[in-house]
């Protein structure tokens, strides 16, 4: 079973959409900020992070950028998943290090799409 | 000041020079007025009657300089001078506004066009203005005018910016809830299925579709606002046309089912490629395609897409005829303004954002084509939409849309 890291600061968001995936067959982990994602991905492995871009704290901005400098990290995919849904932040978060970016509300087949595209890649 | 002030400013706002003389006074003594006063520009001449005429100091001196100039004209009453000009002065009402009276002062024959010209206000009385007055505040009036032009230019440019914060921040912050409402909405649709529990299972996809409803709706206002700003970019690719074609017949093939209306598609198998934005045109299609499948129940429903060749260019026409409700004539005015559906209950019925023809209508300008349609009560609507197969400029992938 794929293991996915779910970052995400809304509390119903997290509870939606870590419930959406775990019936769809992943193991999710979640987390509510940057910073513990940092935290946990020191100790455990994961196939996939998706993660929210704008999160108190340590942002998915800078999350991103932190675990694609450490070599430890960096081979694992990132999917951006946002609410802020301006060509703009698409680009600002490619530019962060991310593999892919989806929007807020979750489409499920379209997620899971780009969830197999990028697992297929790993 | 701002610039509708400035075009009101009229000559009587002007610096000016009331010096006058009385019509009986010699050459000699105008002559010395002037030479008292370097800066005066011209004298006035008053006669019994009032106002009588105006002595301008480039003329005088001129006429002085003459021969025997002196001896003509320094012994005689000044009129004697007056009377000799080929014209009279030009005297212009004080209402007179500075734009106007420049344009009349500079259409003055080249021997005369710098001097003073007189004012005449409505109680009776008169003034003298230098040429070089007027025009030194023409030339501020127009700076000022330019200056006033910029700054709206930039609060124009804050404002709009502000509004697409605004709309950007609004999305972002409805897109959070609709996420729980969406997917909570899913979930439980699931967990009552799973259940058994089938009688929930109506409202709860009244639930889903709702939440859906707002975000196309959402989506429809960011779309319309980008337009609006000039910020839509249009992305051209080269894909199948038929590809195209099955892939959004199969997408609406359900909705027409639920009306019970027949489907059909018609296109040449070797239409081939086309060349533009493919996202676009999809969405495009589907607007008009579920529109005609909402409006018609136990009809049909006909897309032809075929080639057509005219001025040297290669067009796709896409003709979507149904046999459904129509409209009438003030119905059709409306019909690509935003939000205008036929009248309220419409939207009750028939569901839409009312943002669909609009945006479908503005993506076709967009990809240099056009949207046309006709109509009828209880017969049907027809929509054609003509796109070209290969925009002009299609080297660059991104045309450029700021229309200014």
């Amino acid at each position: 079973m794929k293991k996915i890291l779910f970052v995400e600061d809304d509390d119903m968001s997290r509870d939606v959409i870590s419930t959406r995936l775990t019936r769809s067959g992943f193991d999710v982990v979640v987390v509510e900020d940057g910073l513990k994602a940092l935290d946990i991905v020191s100790a455990q492995v994961f196939d996939l992070i998706i993660m929210d871009m704008s999160m108190p704290g340590l942002s998915g901005w800078e999350a991103a950028k932190k675990l694609k400098t450490s070599p430890a990290t960096a081979g694992i995919p990132i999917l951006a998943l946002s609410a802020h849904t301006m060509s703009t932040d698409r680009k600002r978060a490619l530019d962060s290090g991310c593999s892919d970016f989806d929007s807020k509300p979750v489409n499920l087949p379209r997620l899971l799409g780009k969830i197999e595209a990028l697992l297929g890649n790993s | 000041m701002s610039s509708t002030i400035s075009r009101d400013v009229t000559v009587e706002a002007l610096p000016y020079f009331d010096q006058h003389v009385r019509d009986t006074t010699v050459g000699a003594e105008v002559a010395r007025l002037f030479e008292q006063d370097h800066l005066l520009p011209g004298i006035m001449v008053m006669g019994e009657n009032g106002f009588r005429g105006m002595v301008s100091r480039n003329q005088f001196f001129q006429r002085l300089g003459r021969l025997f100039g002196i001896e003509v004209y320094s012994t005689r009453p000044i009129t004697a001078f007056l009377d000799s000009l080929p014209a009279p002065p030009l005297v212009l009402p004080g209402r007179t506004t500075i734009q106007n009276a420049a344009i009349v002062c500079l259409a003055r024959p080249v021997e005369n066009v710098y001097d003073p010209f007189v004012v005449a206000l409505a109680d009776g009385t008169h003034r003298l203005v230098d040429f070089l007055a007027l025009i030194l505040r023409q030339t501020e009036l127009l700076s000022e005018a330019q200056i006033e032009a910029h700054a709206q230019k930039a609060a124009a440019i804050t404002a709009s910016k502000a509004k697409s914060e605004f709309l950007a921040k609004m999305s972002h912050e409805l897109r959070t809830p609709l996420t729980a409402i969406i997917g909570y909405g899913e979930i439980l649709l699931e967990d009552s299925e799973a259940a058994g529990q089938k009688a929930m299972t109506p409202r709860l996809r009244n639930i889903i579709s709702a939440g859906l409803h707002l975000l196309e709706m959402i989506n429809g206002i960011l779309d319309l606002s980008k337009i609006e700003s000039g910020k839509m970019e249009v992305f051209l690719e080269t894909f199948s046309l038929p590809a195209l074609i099955d892939e959004v017949s199969g997408t609406v093939a359900p909705l027409m089912q639920r009306n019970n209306n027949v489907f059909d598609v018609f296109f040449q198998q070797d239409i081939g490629t086309m060349r533009s934005d493919e996202l676009k045109l999809k969405q495009c299609l589907l607007n008009i395609l579920g529109n005609a499948s909402k409006f018609t129940q136990n009809g049909r429903v006909d897309l032809r897409v075929t080639k057509e060749s005219d001025q040297g260019a290669d067009w796709a026409v896409f003709q979507i005829a149904d046999t459904g409700i129509g409209m009438n004539e003030s119905q059709m005015k409306k019909l690509f303004e935003p939000f205008y559906q036929a009248d309220t209950s419409i939207s009750r019925r028939y569901g839409g954002t009312g943002l669909g023809l609009s945006l479908t209508k503005q993506f076709c300008d967009m990809l240099g084509g056009t949207l046309s349609y006709k109509s009828e009560i209880g017969q049907g609507t027809t929509f054609i939409m003509r796109l070209p197969f290969s925009p002009k400029n299609s080297d660059d992938n991104l045309l450029s849309l700021s229309q200014n």
